[in-house]
């Protein structure tokens, strides 16, 4: 199944009844699909708040596949400005106290722990994110 | 999202239903803010109908907490479902926050 969403927040609505139809057609259990949203809404909204320096509307394709049982691929592609989210530092800040704790890598952590694997790479001038997701 | 809000003698009960994500989160930070703005200071977050939260939605609850805090005020969450519990562990949100299982409980601590 394959998403085209275009670089606005709003459509975060359509990402997550399209990912709970994709729940109820492959059998995968409401909270292992709530944690999948989970993790593609921050990097989504990474995107649509870091990846353009124009006003323009741009596509972000996302891809599901479900090769077999218990593995669920996620592959998101953008066309904005070089970005690996990945070399954002991160963890560090978790164990800081209330006043010194830092808001920014909470998002990107999260992604982190809700998917087995995750991979970035750029290609034709294209921003690509490869998640693995194990059950 | 629906927000609702219920004043009690002790504090200001705040029920979240539905989808605490980077847009609603907007919302219910805008509300948050304008209540404290108001000095409702003493507020209570039910999270029971709550059934996802975004890293946008922790950093509201945050953004309350450390408004709240240094004004002697009391910013306190209860009824977690397990899934925003695990959110919450995850994020080490569950080591700042002061959570309780009940909202009995959780007004007795006001």
């Amino acid at each position: 199944m394959q998403i085209q969403l275009l670089n606005r927040l709003d459509e975060l609505e359509r990402l997550a009844v399209a990912m709970d139809q994709l729940g109820k057609d492959w059998g995968i259990p409401a909270n292992y699909i709530m944690e999948l949203n989970l993790a593609v809404e921050e990097l989504f909204t990474n995107i649509v708040f870091y990846a353009y320096d124009d006003q323009e509307k741009h596509e972000i394709e996302i891809l599901f596949e479900h090769p077999e049982t218990g593995c669920v691929l996620i592959t998101l592609s953008d066309d904005g400005k070089a970005f690996n989210p990945l070399e954002n530092p991160t963890g560090d800040n978790l164990v800081k106290s209330l006043e010194e704790r830092e808001i920014g890598g909470l998002g990107i952590h999260l992604v982190r722990k809700m998917v087995s694997h995750i991979e970035y790479k750029r290609l034709d001038g294209r921003n690509i994110l490869l998640l693995t997701r194990n059950f | 999202m629906e927000i609702t809000e219920k004043k009690t003698e002790k504090c200001m009960i705040i029920g979240i239903e539905g989808r605490l994500d980077t847009i609603s989160s907007a919302v219910f930070e805008k509300r948050l803010m304008e209540l404290i703005d108001n000095q409702i200071i003493r507020i209570l977050v039910n999270c029971s109908q709550m059934d996802y939260i975004s890293s946008s939605g922790l950093r509201t609850l945050l953004l309350a907490l450390k408004r709240i805090a240094p004004a002697n005020g009391k910013f306190v969450l209860c009824e977690l479902g397990e899934n925003i519990q695990e959110i919450f562990a995850i994020s080490g949100f569950n080591k700042i926050f002061e959570i309780y299982p009940g909202e009995d409980e959780a007004l007795g601590m006001f």
